[in-house]
């Protein structure tokens, strides 16, 4: 009956809550971590114990950039797949296991970082070495996240046996077909990891092949920022028409949309290595090409969002050229968070074309402006996406409903964030077109007249981190509300219909088989040729080095 | 044979009618000119230096 | 699958303006030199010395011949060595005439470093075991900071040098 009324059985709640505890911990963690960033980058910040700036950098990537990430996106699919595909007891057993599996690996690598044993941030690129344990703990994450997959595909799997040639629902579909990208490519970061770091680390072998280890890295690195951005997707697609009091735009052009990411997304990584020695200069243009259609997708995305609300808002009666947008429901945080991430695309997707431009990339590569670019993406529009959603889910899990004061609250923290993020972002873009570098301590670069020039932007950033911190602490007063102290009642779980008497899907959307074979015949060509060119002419491999991040 | 041209009747009243997405396109250009625009700055950048 | 006319309007331009993007990044890079740094030429990582360009004598700049010249760099934590100048001190600063086509040629001996010159287009990354080079013309005369943009450790923030390029 409970599950009939909030939408989620009692013991799905109780599962995803624990990803969102999660999530929130790791929000105040990392949030904290970057606030002191911004303080000792303006050059009058020390900080105290001697700890050091490179350690809390890593504490932040670490923290913010996979333990965050992973555990909200993998606790969000859990309650969308029980939602619409449903979940067996043994089913959440599993689900259990990979929360645990990933909880455990996360300690073990923060207790390593903690203890300065592991400053080598959260690309680890070698022949910097950490602790063995960092490395197993984030193999215990991987383990535990593919745990995640395969409840997610059994559960598609069991709904379509009862539900013979019919469509999978939409949130599903996107949810098996983001699980997929991050099964295919964290085979490379796995890899990498179990062959190539853990032996290393542990002496047993002496050397590690560089060049090999960085693009077995980076075949991994850039799909999981779109195994980051799907989830917002998701939202966009599939939940938000339903919050403005409309339907999706199109069920089949989002499909269309996510199998492209599927596709696109994993045979890029070299755009992540443009600028890197041993790498044929005729791949990385290949691969920059197959990099500019994955943004064909988003351009899809782009036009269905406005359509979306232009069709809801005309056939709400509202006209003119531009009486769909006025009448929006902005006083609605729950669409007032996610669009205002919408706007947050634009320029961090024009940011993203600028980095992946072939020789362009000269201009930015690992300046400040890197850095401005991904807290647009993910810092921005993806993270007030993931807030926007847990203004209904964390109601839904904790069976109550939130209030005026809650949507108030998160006006404010959407307003507070933007702010904090123009001054921060904004200045990150501005200095690194100056050339300042990104995953760098303050310095004045022994009176260098150009970096004085950058001193005044990290000023900007401090600015905007401290605006930020403010952020994330209303956000977390929010998120403590909603769990604790809001009024008991029925949240509505959001999810958007397809207009009827729309056109069927075409079937070929849900031929698996088809998609993950393009998918895997389009890695073999960007990836083949090349990495076995790496393999052949590689140099003598690199020892380990711990005395430059203060270990050993 | 009517009810053929019932169902292309429909059809051409379905297509036809096909929802006014007037503000989309000006939005989306609003975005693909930024998108250029941006582009088109780095690049001088690059150019420059 | 129905589109909508103004979408297929909306993703043909933006498709069209994508490949012209790739058109111009392409003819820049395969027929105009601008091709990213891609070095191919490897060395043993912990013997960089027995490569005739960063024995201690050809470190720094090298003169080739009419404003033209090489950099031999060799980095390491926590800094870029640029060989000595003539009463035996580290070189700092490097002085270059405007106008000058200078080859950058650099490898390092230890961790992965960054070698960006601030303000131009010369960033590229230093990595164990490969040579990295890079051929550009330096003509707006200033001052300009090498710095290292890749984490190498707890030094990072203090790799630096300066390049002077003077007018004539």
């Amino acid at each position: 009956m409970i599950a009939e009324k909030t939408g989620l059985s009692k013991a799905d709640s109780r599962l995803v809550m624990s990803f969102m505890w999660v999530t929130f911990i790791s929000l105040l963690i990392g949030g904290l971590m970057g606030l002191l960033q911004t303080l000792v980058r303006t050059g009058n910040f020390n900080l105290p114990f001697g700890i050091g700036y490179y350690q809390i950098l890593t504490v932040h990537g670490v923290i913010l950039g996979l333990v965050l990430t992973t555990f909200f996106i993998i606790g969000f699919q859990f309650a969308l797949m029980a939602k619409t595909v449903g979940m067996t007891n043994k089913q959440r057993k599993w689900a259990w296991a990979s929360f645990w599996v990933m909880l455990i690996g996360t300690i073990a690598s923060a207790i390593m970082i903690l203890l300065g044993k592991a400053s080598v941030l959260y690309t680890f690129y070698a022949p910097l070495k950490a602790h063995p344990i960092f490395y197993f703990g984030l193999t215990f994450v991987v383990v535990g996240s593919w745990i995640a997959c395969f409840v997610n595909f059994h559960q598609l799997y069991q709904w379509k046996k009862k539900h013979q040639g019919e469509h999978s629902p939409l949130l599903a579909f996107m949810v098996v077909i983001n699980m997929l990208m991050w099964f295919i490519c964290t085979l490379g970061v796995a890899a990498t990891v179990l062959i190539q770091f853990i032996p290393w680390s542990l002496g047993l072998v002496g050397e590690i092949n560089i060049l090999v280890s960085r693009t077995l890295f980076w075949y991994f690195g850039h799909p999981l920022v779109y195994f980051w951005l799907l989830p917002a997707y998701m939202a966009w697609y599939a939940i938000l028409p339903k919050i403005i009091g409309g339907k999706i735009f199109s069920d089949s052009l989002a499909r269309l949309a996510f199998i492209l990411f599927l596709i696109f997304s994993i045979p890029v990584g070299f755009h992540h290595q443009l600028l890197e020695p041993g790498i044929d200069p005729m791949w990385k243009y290949i691969q920059v090409v197959l990099t500019f259609a994955v943004i064909i997708p988003s351009l899809l995305t782009a036009f269905s969002m406005f359509a979306t609300f232009e069709i809801t808002g005309r056939q709400k009666g509202y006209t003119g050229l531009f009486g769909w947008f006025r009448h929006l429901p902005w006083k609605d945080v729950r669409f007032f968070a996610p669009f205002m991430g919408m706007v947050a695309f634009i320029p961090a997707g024009a940011g993203g074309i600028i980095n992946a431009s072939n020789q362009m990339n000269q201009v930015v590569h690992n300046t400040i402006w890197v850095t401005g670019h991904f807290h647009l993406t993910l810092a921005t529009t993806v993270i007030l996406t993931f807030f926007g959603i847990t203004y209904w889910l964390v109601p839904v899990l904790t069976g109550r409903k939130i209030d005026k004061k809650i949507n108030t609250l998160g006006m404010t923290q959407t307003i507070v964030w933007l702010v904090g993020m123009f001054f921060m972002s904004g200045s990150m873009h501005l200095a690194g077109l100056l050339g300042a570098p990104r995953r760098s301590a303050f310095s004045d670069y022994q009176g260098s007249a150009q970096a004085a020039e950058w001193i005044g932007y990290q000023y900007g950033q401090a600015i905007g981190g401290s605006i930020l911190f403010i952020g994330i602490l209303i956000m977390l007063y929010n998120f403590f509300y909603m769990t604790f102290k809001a009024p008991k009642g029925v949240e509505e779980f959001p999810i958007a219909e397809a207009p009827d008497g729309s056109e069927p899907t075409p079937l070929v959307l849900e031929n698996w088989k088809l998609w993950i074979g393009i998918t895997v015949v389009l890695i073999a060509f960007a990836y083949t040729i090349p990495f076995v060119d790496i393999i052949q002419n590689s140099p003598p491999g690199s020892p380990p080095f711990e005395w430059p991040i203060g270990n050993g | 044979m009517p009810s053929t041209n019932l169902k292309h009747q429909v059809e051409q009243e379905h297509s036809s009618s096909e929802p006014n997405l007037k503000g989309t396109l000006i939005s989306v250009s609003v975005v693909g000119g930024f998108l250029v625009l941006s582009w088109l700055a780095v690049f001088g950048l690059f150019l420059a230096r | 699958m129905h589109l909508h006319k103004y979408e297929k309007i909306w993703m043909a331009s933006g498709v069209g303006t994508l490949l012209v993007f790739l058109i111009v990044l392409g003819i820049g890079a395969f027929y105009q030199g601008t091709q990213p740094p891609s070095c191919m030429v490897t060395l043993d990582p912990q013997n960089v010395q027995a490569h005739e360009a960063f024995k201690e004598e050809n470190l720094g700049l090298q003169q080739l011949g009419e404003k033209e010249y090489t950099l031999n760099v060799l980095a390491s934590a926590f800094n870029y060595n640029l060989g000595k100048d003539e009463d035996g001190n580290n070189v700092k600063t490097i002085r270059i005439p405007a106008g000058s086509k200078v080859m950058f040629q650099a490898t390092t001996e230890d961790v992965i470093h960054g070698f960006q010159l601030a303000g131009t287009n010369v960033n590229m990354m230093l990595e164990p075991g490969y040579i990295s080079t890079l051929e550009t013309t330096l003509d707006n005369p200033g001052t300009y900071t090498l710095i290292c943009n890749e984490y190498c450790g707890t030094g990072h923030h203090l790799m630096t040098a300066t390049v002077e390029v003077y007018e004539e």
